[in-house]
């Protein structure tokens, strides 16, 4: 049978083609079509284009120097000198009682935390009756959902906000800043300068909040803290991850 | 360098590690110069875009999920660049390309002879501007299935997109550009 395929008969085939190596049939058959269509012709000729090199043939051809060279240029802009020095790797004299002394750390930790563990969990059911009589006092006072006026969260309640979902949307964690009020501390300046001295990406962020006129090692209020998410430009879509946030509000 | 093991690096990088960071951006450049290569037929550009897009990681690395695969996300934001590169290119470009550009945009395997291959850079160079002319979503369908030769089912996942309608707007996709490089064609 000879008869021309029509236009999506064409597509179909050229959707069903192996990309780089059509059966000479198959691709007589496209030919003959493409002849008398100057649309699809372009398709043809688009999808023969497109598919002249492989992924793989791509990559073997990217140039080593461009390669090579990426690290150089980005090192500069990215995991620079930190903002606060930690000393973390230098040379110490006497670091041959290091390990010793870190055994002994490590027990007296384990005898302290196995005292702390127990009243931490006393404190959390004292926590949890806490927030239940509060949580009752507000609805005899009427001060349930969308009655709650804006400016009222504090640390402790934006913190127990954050564990109602798992990640957030920058919109939703600027909605969530904005009921607290604008000049609430909320990364206090310790946790701030611990954030920056382990962490090279917390410095990144804090070089990104400089620009935009926050200063990440004074801590942040509320307000300072929306204006940095404003300066990341974060697609809206992103998912930030609760344990991110957790770790930046830690107390 | 595998999945795991990216995503991995990952994970430490957000630890504090800038060592791993290196060794992300050693192991993952070259398939990202590969891929900007498609959208920009220019290696200088190409690289410029690569390293664009790791600036944008290592300041939005905050917000990476390492329960996630690395390489989806870091592709994903790579992508992102290479079409915001497209679209304004096609902007700044409203000129016909010079001969030389178009030389340079051809692969060498699209033809011995120069002028063929004079003719295949012209039309990966309307085919670019064309481009640029879709819409979102065509755009996004078409440069993943056609530009960077990924399958249709992977591409239908990796836009969260039914299958049927991923078809559907390659198929209108592929012929606004056809009916638009055909424009450029008769009115040169």
């Amino acid at each position: 049978m000879n008869r021309d395929m029509n236009c999506h008969e064409f597509l179909v085939l050229l959707d069903a083609l192996p990309a780089r190596s059509p059966g000479n049939d198959a691709r007589d058959r496209l030919q003959c079509h493409a002849d008398r269509c100057p649309e699809c012709a372009v398709l043809l000729r688009m999808h023969e284009q497109l598919a002249a090199e492989s992924p793989e043939e791509l990559e073997a051809r990217v140039p080593d120097e461009l390669v090579q060279g990426m690290w150089s240029r980005l090192s500069p802009a990215v995991g620079g000198a930190p903002l606060v020095p930690s000393g973390i790797g230098r040379p110490r004299p006497g670091g041959r009682w290091l390990v010793p002394a870190l055994a002994a750390s490590v027990l007296a930790l384990l005898f302290v935390s196995a005292f702390l563990f127990g009243a931490l969990r006393e404190a959390q059911g004292r926590e949890r009756d806490l927030v239940a009589a509060l949580e009752h006092q507000d609805v005899e006072a009427g001060m349930t959902g969308e009655s709650r006026r804006p400016g009222r969260l504090t640390v402790w309640a934006l913190r127990r906000a954050l564990h109602v979902q798992s990640e957030f949307t920058p919109a939703q964690l600027r909605n969530l800043l904005e009921q607290a009020a604008p000049s609430l501390v909320v990364v206090s300046r310790e946790r701030a300068n611990v954030l920056l001295a382990k962490n090279f990406h917390w410095r990144a962020l804090a070089r990104r909040g400089a620009r935009a006129g926050v200063r990440l090692e004074d801590g942040l209020t509320a307000g300072e803290l929306i204006q940095l998410l404003a300066s990341l430009g974060l697609n809206p879509r992103t998912k930030i991850p609760r344990a991110r946030l957790i770790e930046l509000l830690a107390r | 360098m595998d999945d795991a093991q990216l995503t991995e690096l990952a994970r430490r990088v957000q630890g504090g590690d800038a060592e791993s960071f290196r060794l992300l951006v050693e192991g993952e450049t070259r398939r990202l110069i590969a891929m900007a290569y498609r959208y920009t037929g220019e290696w200088e550009t190409a690289r410029d875009l690569c390293q664009e897009t790791w600036l944008k990681v290592d300041r939005r690395l905050f917000s990476y999920d390492p329960e996630r695969p690395f390489r989806a996300w870091l592709v994903a934001i790579h992508r992102n660049t290479c079409v915001s590169y497209l679209r304004s290119a096609a902007v700044r470009h409203e000129q016909p390309a010079s001969d030389e550009e178009l030389a340079r945009l051809s692969p060498p395997s699209a033809g011995p002879d120069a002028e063929e291959r004079l003719q295949a850079g012209e039309f990966v160079a309307r085919l670019r501007t064309a481009m640029a002319r879709l819409s979102d979503s065509q755009l996004r369908v078409f440069t993943l299935v056609d530009l960077e030769q990924l399958g249709q089912k992977q591409a239908a996942r990796a836009l969260e997109m039914e299958p049927s309608t991923l078809r559907t707007t390659l198929h209108f996709a592929r012929k606004r550009l056809a009916r638009t490089i055909r424009r450029m064609e008769s009115s040169p």
